[in-house]
């Protein structure tokens, strides 16, 4: 069974090169263009396996909805990860403590995400 | 302008045209700093993507403009859309510079991309703007970064911030 995992992304294209690196049949995509309505789909959505989220957006950044969305408690065990055009070290940091699983770096490489989230996946 | 500030201004150009030739490359297409030829020149830019940035000392914008086959032919996806394209183009490509500004001990803050559509569009000069122009196999890129400095504004050396631990670099992953 395909596992579902959400991409937030405000980039349409960002999302579909994550759609094509994770389109093996393994995965079931969902997309969200900003962090409100990526934590509006995370609430909704229990069966989540992972999530793949940028960090600059409009509306609500990356790192306030992973933050929001980790007060929660029925959501400590989801695999988040950041792809971000950003590689400052206080903001790894913030989101490793906010309860993050991994850091990518715009532009990213479709093979390495998709071992990422295959180890996440399969914890 | 100050010394101090013209000296910044000519670093940041200098950060802004390599991550710009690095950033294209990144998307298998080589693009070349120098002279445009003619018939390149007259070729319309189609987009432009424009990101705005601030910091306790130093704010502006970054412009990235490209003509149609640059922009085609870096686009990952099979379903184009050359506005969000250019949008995330100009936004990775400040964020190449806002890490490098980093490890010279400024910190940026940029803001979302927008995109504007035109024909032979052309910065406004204010006192020092210069914009640097790439060629590529059938098309020009052209960027720009526009900056006003407050006094002190000073873009340090690389290893000014050597005890820090640098920006994680492009491409780059890690697990928790």
């Amino acid at each position: 069974m395909a596992k579902r995992v959400l991409v937030v992304d405000d980039s349409a294209t960002v999302r579909q090169q994550v759609r094509a690196a994770l389109g093996s049949g393994d995965f079931l995509l969902m997309e969200a263009g900003d962090g409100s309505e990526g934590a509006e789909i995370i609430n909704q959505f229990a069966d989540l396996a992972a999530v793949i989220c940028d960090v600059n957006m409009p509306r609500m950044n990356g790192l306030d909805m992973l933050e929001t969305v980790k007060k929660d408690p029925k959501h400590a065990a989801l695999p988040v990860v950041m792809l971000t055009t950003d590689g400052q070290h206080e903001l790894i940091q913030r989101a490793k403590a906010a309860g993050a699983k991994g850091w990518i770096v715009k532009p990213f490489k479709p093979e390495l995400l998709l071992a990422a989230i295959r180890k996440l996946t399969s914890r | 302008m100050s010394a101090t500030n013209l000296a910044s201004t000519l670093g940041l150009d200098r950060l802004v045209a390599e991550n710009c030739l690095k950033l294209f490359a990144d998307y298998d297409l080589e693009i070349r700093s120098g002279e445009v030829e003619a018939t390149a020149a007259d070729e319309r830019f189609l987009l432009c993507g424009i990101i705005g940035f601030t910091s306790k000392l130093v704010r502006g914008a970054l412009v990235l403009a490209t003509t149609k086959q640059p922009l085609e032919r870096t686009n990952p996806t099979s379903t184009p859309s050359h506005r969000d394209w250019i949008c995330e183009l100009a936004n990775q490509l400040l964020g190449r510079v806002k890490n490098q500004m980093l490890s010279c001990g400024v910190e940026i803050f940029p803001s979302t991309p927008v995109a504007v559509r035109g024909e032979h569009l052309s910065p406004i000069l204010q006192q020092r703007l210069i914009a640097e122009l790439f060629t590529a196999d059938g098309g020009v890129v052209c960027v720009w970064l526009d900056c006003e400095f407050e006094d002190g504004f000073e873009l340090g050396e690389p290893d000014r911030c050597a005890n820090s631990i640098a920006p994680l670099p492009e491409g780059e992953i890690i697990l928790f």
